[in-house]
């Protein structure tokens, strides 16, 4: 009996004392995680240094590559990343490429300052990972990735300013329409307005809206240089019949705009039409692919697609105009552009659908051409290694230079005596 | 008398250690932060060989994502072509004068299970530059299941043995901002 409860304890420590695995997150992790995934800061000074944490929740090991890329939107807020000389001239990471097993976590450095001329800088830390078997053999290949943005604001003063392109109303679904303003930053640094939209006959108020917050209490944020669509959904009456004003007002910063729209029996006459499809690669120069597709319910006449080509998003190298004098609804049309050599570097190419004052949508993407340049983040230790060690060099050949010079000042010492 | 002394002494000393105890008001703040995590997983594609019929709408899974978040999310799906292009089978390559087929694919996402309390949305996204294939308010997870669709004409190039129609897709979760 005494050697049975001897037994038991020490099969009872051994289960206490053996480190069975644990999940050290909530019910419900999954996949590959990263911490923070997003980073909204206005710093007292133009430097920033934080951590990033991933985790791998799954039963796979992952290989994880870390890069940095620039940060955008669409005119719908969905985030876009963009390669950019800048953003990885001024920030480096700790370590680029990793295996993670479940259950494992990594911890990054990022580290760096937003540009000496810049009032901000706007990227993201990306993390693509794969699993063993999810890219090879597959007509579609997957891959995936997670994105931690970063919206950094440097000292102030700051120029937050917004341009109002365009005020309208698109056909929604059933009897809805979207009344919207397409709001540019045209500052330095992003800005979140809130606003209003209101529809008018003849200076009498028919409707009102706020604008549709990106969450709750949060406007969506505009990256400077972006554009994005501010919406309200308006179920206007069945009967609406003629022209109306929409006015487009702004809080933080303030802008306003306004311009005429026609209703026919509640529903909005406007062209709709969407650039379905964005293609930039770089083989043998750069070849951008677009496709437009008429959404709307009357044909599309007199609109254009252009393509802007901008290295780093700063300094234009060139445009193309494509006319589209009339698409059918449903109908799609494709362009193509060849900008041409490019000098190496990161570009952005913007696709802007418009028709008469009208923008109807806009895309951007990005691409490299040539070599990627090794970080700058770096640039200033390696600098100052190589300052010191040329420090180091001079004060040897000095030294050597006087030893020697003494030594033969005593030599001849020497043989004076002599 | 000595013991009394003694257990006076002591009392008192009690007294004077637990008095400043009692008569001071301590205030602690404790301020805690709550980082935005954001974590995703696919399931392998199960279209590992995808045979498109000669003309109509193919469409076939995609596999499943799953997004677990504290904060509201997004994602996009990006292709690395404009549509489905010839590929090598051998040399795991483009073709250096490919064909491609005449329709882009789609990609749409459907949302079939998870734990927040606002569900997320799925949405349809045509090949293309961040396009929107789902969103989230995030606190907690939802679950997407992936369609492809690949509408086919009658005027696609077949292929020869060895070649395939081949296209690279991108997900990519990011907060919304």
């Amino acid at each position: 009996m005494r050697r049975e409860k001897v037994i038991l304890t020490v099969l009872a420590s051994a289960l206490l004392a053996v480190p069975w695995p644990v999940r050290a997150q909530t019910t419900g992790a999954v996949g590959l995680e990263i911490t923070p995934s997003q980073t909204e800061l206005d710093l007292p000074g133009h430097s920033y240094e934080t951590t990033l944490t991933l985790f791998n929740h799954d039963p796979v090991t992952y290989k994880v590559d870390l890069s940095l890329e620039a940060l955008g939107h669409d005119l719908d807020g969905a985030p876009e990343y963009f390669p950019s000389s800048v953003v990885s001239n001024a920030f480096s990471l700790s370590a680029t490429s990793f295996s993670l097993a479940q259950d494992q976590k990594k911890q990054i450095l990022l580290k760096g300052a937003i540009p000496a001329a810049a009032h901000s800088i706007y990227f993201g830390v990306i993390a693509a990972y794969a699993r063993p078997d999810q890219q090879q053999g597959s007509s579609v290949e997957t891959r995936t990735r997670l994105g931690s943005e970063f919206l950094l604001r440097g000292p102030k003063p700051w120029t937050q300013r917004l341009q109002i392109t365009d005020v309208g109303v698109l056909p929604g679904t059933g009897r809805n329409a979207t009344l919207y303003a397409i709001a540019k930053n045209v500052g330095n640094v992003h800005v979140r307005p809130t606003g209003t939209v209101t529809v008018s006959k003849n200076g009498r108020r028919i409707a009102r809206f706020a604008f549709a917050l990106n969450a709750a209490h949060k406007p969506g944020a505009i990256i400077p240089g972006f554009a994005r669509r501010l919406t309200a959904v308006w179920t206007p009456p069945a009967d609406l019949t003629g022209t109306f004003t929409v006015t487009a007002t702004t809080q933080n910063p303030a802008a306003a705009a306004s311009k005429t729209v026609s209703f026919r029996n509640g529903k909005a006459l406007a062209p709709d039409a969407k650039i379905v499809n964005l293609s930039v690669q770089n083989s043998s120069g750069v070849v951008v692919d677009s496709q437009v597709t008429n959404v709307g319910t009357g044909a599309l006449t007199g609109a254009k697609l252009t393509f802007v080509a901008t290295q780093d998003g700063r300094f234009e190298r060139g445009r193309m105009v494509f006319p589209i004098a009339s698409l059918a609804p449903g109908a799609t049309v494709e362009k193509r552009w060849s900008p041409g050599p490019l000098p190496d570097g990161a570009y952005q190419i913007t696709a802007t659908l418009e028709q008469g004052g009208t923008l109807l949508d806009q895309r951007v993407a990005g691409v490299r051409v040539g070599a990627a340049l090794t970080s700058g983040a770096r640039t200033p230790l390696l600098a100052i290694a190589g300052v010191l060690l040329a420090l180091v060099l001079a004060v040897v050949l000095w030294f050597l230079f006087f030893r020697r010079r003494d030594e033969d000042r005593e030599q001849r010492a020497g043989s004076r005596a002599v | 008398m000595k013991k009394i002394l003694a257990a006076g002494i002591v009392a008192l000393a009690i007294g004077a250690m637990a008095l400043p105890a009692s008569a001071a008001t301590s205030v602690q703040t404790v301020d805690a932060t709550l980082g935005s995590t954001l974590a995703m997983t696919a399931t392998p594609s199960s279209t590992v060989s995808w045979t498109l019929a000669s003309t109509g709408a193919n469409t076939t899974s995609g596999g499943s994502l799953t997004v677990n978040s504290n904060a509201p999310y997004t994602a996009t799906v990006t292709a690395d072509k404009t549509k489905m292009t010839e590929w090598i089978t051998a040399s795991s390559a483009y073709a250096s004068s490919p064909k491609t087929l005449s329709t882009a694919l789609s990609v749409s996402g459907s949302r079939s299970a998870g734990t927040a309390a606002v569900a997320g949305v799925g949405a349809t996204a045509v090949v293309g530059t961040s396009t929107s294939l789902a969103t989230g308010t995030g606190l907690g997870t939802d679950t997407y299941d992936v369609t492809l669709s690949q509408p086919t004409l009658i005027t696609d190039s077949a292929l020869p043995s060895g070649q395939t129609y081949h296209i690279v897709l991108t997900y990519t979760a990011s907060a919304t901002f």
